[in-house]
């Protein structure tokens, strides 16, 4: 089975009825169902008891269905993953996570209430999100915190107040903790996950961003409105040259195992292990794209 | 009289897909339903039989609860019920 993508995470207001029943429709690879940032304080019970409705009730097809739960240190916290867990969300993306510590006290948390439900335990993933200086310089011990552990995303406007800077077109400020996940996540095999882009109505800037994303290293993209999902999947998506490429990589590269050849070249370039794999990768992402997902079939 | 509902309280809102669900005490021994909505002729009994699910659930036998609908599905009704009873058995002010 191709390794599930998640270059979109689509993410929807977590006390809108509405959104929340059409977001499938979309495909993105993932749907994030929010209970922090999208929720007023006086609506956090609201939220949460829909949310749970939704997730007994609604067929969310092949996306991978996540729910964003307040911080660890708020006092939604225990409600959250309480009231979460018989509802079987895919994972859960932890908001503000700034240390090991944060992710260790969930996990042992959605242990507990797994077995309470009867869920095995480890059923339920973790999704970090890194949003703070200190969450950005404890990345890499944040990002081996948890065998539940699946990705780790950035986020870029509560970042940019703890560094006290403003995002600017650019990203200046951001290159140095875009990258700090990045190496984090990949260094522990997860996936790195980018920030928002919040100019919903500017495709062209949102592109731009994705690339620049993707060059980073992030297998995917956070989204705040549907329109940016397409852009997102074609920017990911290796074009049908860099796949034909690929594929001759690999059929060569099989011929000289099988032959017992040594160096192979290419379109006279060599091809040597890194080479190759990334040719699997290229491969392994194109037929993901083409299989769509199967989140429910895991 | 039902001890359980202790005040007033309200979910969900008027937007469409949404209901706004009304609860107060009853002075009466029963649920008090007044459900207003569009598709109330289709859908009415089982929107009734869905709140009433759902006090049941929560222990509720009595109270006076008004249910503005907008196309709400079963399973927001449900959560916007749950949401109302919940509010209104509790001491504290949420909204």
């Amino acid at each position: 089975m191709s390794k599930p993508l998640r270059r979109s995470m689509l993410f929807v207001p977590g006390n809108n009825p509405a959104l929340i029943v059409d977001a499938p429709v979309f495909l993105p690879d993932s749907i994030i169902l929010d209970l922090e940032d999208a929720v007023t304080v006086n609506q956090k019970d609201a939220a949460r008891e829909l949310v749970v409705h939704a997730l007994r009730t609604l067929d969310f097809g092949s996306c991978e269905v996540c729910v964003r739960i307040n911080g660890r240190h708020t006092p939604f916290f225990t409600d959250d993953v309480r009231t979460l867990v018989p509802a079987r969300p895919h994972a859960l993306r932890l908001a503000m996570v700034e240390s090991a510590e944060d992710i260790v006290c969930l996990d042992e948390l959605l242990g507990r209430c797994e077995s309470e439900a009867g869920l095995p335990v480890g059923a339920i993933k973790i999704m970090a999100a890194i949003e703070t200086a200190k969450g950005v310089v404890n990345a890499p011990s944040i990002s081996l915190a948890s065998p539940r552990l699946v990705a780790m995303s950035f986020g870029a406007e509560d970042f940019t107040n703890s560094i006290q800077s403003e995002r600017t077109p650019q990203g200046q400020e951001l290159l140095f903790a875009r990258t700090a996940v990045v190496l984090a996540a990949r260094a522990a095999g997860i996936d790195p996950i980018d920030t928002v882009f919040s100019l919903v109505d500017d495709d062209t800037g949102f592109r731009a961003d994705v690339r620049v994303a993707k060059q980073l290293g992030f297998a995917g993209k956070s989204c705040v409105h549907p329109r940016q999902i397409a852009l997102v999947h074609d920017v990911f998506r290796p074009t049908p040259e860099e796949v034909h490429r690929a594929e001759r990589v690999l059929a060569a590269y099989t011929k000289a195992l099988q032959q017992g050849t040594g160096v192979i070249a290419v379109d006279g370039r060599m091809v040597d292990g890194p080479i190759v794999t990334k040719a699997q990768r290229i491969v392994d992402i194109a037929n993901s794209s083409k299989n769509s997902q199967n989140w429910r079939a895991q | 009289m039902s001890t359980l509902i202790k005040r007033c309280a309200q979910a969900g809102s008027l937007e469409s897909g949404d209901a706004l669900v009304q609860v107060a005490p009853s002075d009466g021994e029963k649920l008090a339903l007044h459900i207003k909505s569009k598709v109330g002729p289709r859908f009415s009994k089982s929107m009734h039989e869905s709140v009433h699910a759902v006090a049941e659930e929560l222990g509720v036998t009595a109270a006076a609860v008004e249910i503005v609908d907008r196309g709400a599905l079963d399973f927001v009704l449900r959560a916007r019920v749950t949401t109302a009873l919940r509010r209104a058995m509790e001491a504290e002010i949420h909204e």
